[in-house]
């Protein structure tokens, strides 16, 4: 059962988690990145904001290994993870979640938040198809695993509904609970409150932190909702036209000119 | 290690109530027999066609639906748990019928006991199947819907007509004087077997892996999941069991013909698969047995308007289930399809 509880690879401290250098983005002529360079810590939680197509979402399929950076490089760990294929990045432990929520629909809400342990679990084919022991045994240990994650995202009322009968807010959360399965050392949240009512917001937002806190990960969120990010981030990234324009405090980021010439007519 | 015997052993039980299952109905339908001669005709597959219940006519039917059944479920397993849409599963079919046609015949001595054949002949049939199943589903898989459907497509195809030009098994003459030791027990057991595993592969965690990655293949990588190894190794299932189909089908008949696994027969697998349900094994069993015995049950109708009126009732009656029930006889629109109570 060694492979189950996750072993987080404890980086030598002058050595940032993730890290950005100079990467940029082209779709063709459109530069949805260029040259981001930042970094990130361990055991923090971070923010990422920008007006709509400042190239946010586009960084989270950079770290998550959907698109490989047109320029530059990414490091996670202090191992260069450009090229990489998503699932082993996702083994390595980035977890994210989708602005536009991708949930295994037909499948219930307990299988959604399983399907992220099955790297994890021991035993081929063989063990399956004749129902082993050893088989069962890992079965149901998943099986509680995830039942303790729906618990945490206050999902567990809804384990056995298939997950597309779910309430949009209650999707976002199942999306995280799938990608806490993972047993992320880095989570990537895009929007996570897009959509919910602001005392739905406030929830979410004690959740996110709480989350944060006790599993000890590193947190980016992306968000619309200045006061949600400033809330709770300790440090933020502003990214403007693909570039990074800004990054520090909440005070510091709300008294940068850049900031605020970005933000002009797009009020929130 | 007490538990884990135990299990096993529930898995092994399970597998001679099959059997047993498997020859008491076709004592039944042989009507009885209590010479030691007609069990031994059972049991060791003597050709078996004559006596009992059933008239040959039923008795060929009866085994072709079988192995239509195992292709049904086979197929399943790809398309309707992974999404595939492959197009070339007679080919795979042809592969275990000639492969394991060619063992018996030329491998090995013809003394050898008809038991040992025959599970040999499935165990040879589902293995060469398997391998090419493991090579196109290599080659194919990086391409996706219709793509695939067009790539396997041709891969039938280029097997049928590899087939056709090889002497040794008959090239176009097809190929004669297969032994014939498949009977009803023989069929019934190993579509059963086959249930079995896909069902047991449904349950598991690489099913809901499978389900995963047909509904979001993105959201399936960052879970971790390598969607591509996952879709080989389901059309490695897949290929096997279909080969064990082949075989079974080439020591039926006794004879083979390449143009029994055109894509014309693909397509009828598909349809099995859409009329009972996508996604439900019970479903693919519904659907490979009733288009094995409708094209039959009006053969009866031919008789008495002396046209052939077949072709034209088969069609109407699946046009009339896909417009009255589109998502198939055991299909639903949100993935909630049903399955019979012992598949559950
Ligand atoms: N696959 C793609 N092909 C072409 N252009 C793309 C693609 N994905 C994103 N873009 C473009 O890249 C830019 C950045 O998009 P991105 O989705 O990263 O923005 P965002 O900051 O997440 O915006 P939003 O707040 O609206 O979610 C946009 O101009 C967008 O149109
Ligand atoms: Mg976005």
């Amino acid at each position: 059962m060694a492979q189950m509880t996750s072993t987080i690879t404890t980086t030598t401290s002058n050595q940032p988690l993730l890290k950005l250098d100079n990467m940029s983005l082209y779709f063709g002529g459109v530069r949805a990145n260029h040259q981001v360079t930042f970094s990130m810590g361990e055991g923090l939680l971070y923010g990422l904001i920008g007006p709509n197509g400042a190239g946010k979402s586009t960084i989270f399929n950079v770290i998550t290994g959907l698109y490989t950076p047109t320029s530059g490089d990414v490091f996670f760990q202090g191992e260069s993870i450009k090229g990489r294929p998503s699932y082993e990045l996702a083994k390595r432990g980035i977890g994210r979640t989708f602005q536009n929520i991708r949930l295994f629909k037909e499948l219930t809400v307990l299988e959604n938040v399983m399907t992220s342990f099955f790297h994890q679990t021991p035993g081929g084919y063989g063990s399956a198809l004749f129902r082993t022991d050893f088989y069962s045994a890992n079965e149901k240990i998943v099986r509680e695993k995830s039942l303790e994650l729906l618990e945490l995202m206050g999902l567990i009322d809804n384990a056995e509904e298939k997950a597309q009968s779910l309430p949009y807010g209650k999707q976002r959360k199942l999306e995280m609970a799938r990608a806490l399965g993972l047993n992320p050392t880095l989570l990537l949240l895009d929007e996570p409150a897009a959509g919910l009512n602001p005392s739905e917001t406030k929830e979410l937002t004690n959740l996110i932190a709480k989350i944060q806190k006790t599993k000890k990960i590193s947190v980016l969120l992306i968000e619309h909702d200045m006061k949600l990010v400033m809330e709770i981030c300790e440090k933020i990234f502003v990214l403007d036209y693909g570039t990074l324009i800004a990054e520090g405090g909440a005070a510091e980021i709300q008294s940068n000119p850049r900031v605020i010439e970005a933000y002009l007519g797009v009020e929130d | 290690m007490q538990k884990i015997k135990h299990y096993l052993n529930q898995t092994v039980v399970k597998i001679f109530l099959l059997l047993f299952v498997s020859f008491l109905i076709s004592w039944v339908l042989s009507g009885f027999p209590f010479s030691d001669q007609a069990l031994s005709q059972i049991l060791f597959l003597k050709p078996f066609r004559t006596s009992g219940l059933l008239s040959p006519y039923v008795y060929s039917i009866l085994i072709l639906l079988g192995i239509n059944v195992m292709l049904s479920v086979s197929l399943a397993l790809l398309n309707g748990f992974c999404g595939l849409f492959t197009m070339g599963h007679a080919g795979f079919m042809a592969i275990g019928a000639y492969s394991s046609a060619s063992f018996i015949m030329f491998a090995i001595p013809s003394s050898t006991p008809l038991l040992l054949k025959l599970i040999a002949a499935v165990l040879i049939g589902g293995s060469m199947s398997a391998i090419v199943g493991f090579v196109i589903g290599y080659s194919s898989l990086r391409l996706a819907g219709d793509y695939l459907g067009m790539v396997t497509l041709g891969f039938g195809e280029i097997i049928r007509i590899a087939i056709l030009n090889i002497d040794a098994v008959g090239g176009a003459r097809g190929m004669i004087d297969i032994p014939q030791f498949t009977n009803l027990f023989s069929v019934m057991f190993v579509s059963a077997l086959i249930v079995l595993i896909v069902k047991r592969i449904r349950e598991s965690r690489f099913g809901r892996t499978m389900f995963a990655i047909k509904e979001n293949e993105i959201a399936a990588q960052m879970m971790g999941i390598n969607p591509t190894k996952i879709k080989v190794q389901a059309f490695v299932f897949s290929s096997f069991m279909a080969g064990m189909a082949g075989a079974l089908f080439a020591h039926s008949e006794g004879y083979l013909s390449t143009q029994t696994f055109t894509f014309v027969k693909s397509f009828e697998i598909i349809a099995m698969n859409v009329i009972g349900g996508l996604g439900s094994i019970s479903g693919a069993i519904v659907g490979g047995a009733l288009l094995t015995v409708l094209p039959e049950g009006f053969r009866v109708l031919q008789d008495f308007t002396g046209i052939d009126l077949r072709m034209i009732i088969y069609a109407l009656t699946i046009t009339l289930i896909m417009i009255f029930l589109p998502q198939g006889l055991m299909g639903s629109k949100n993935g909630n399809v049903k399955e019979f109570k012992w598949l559950k």
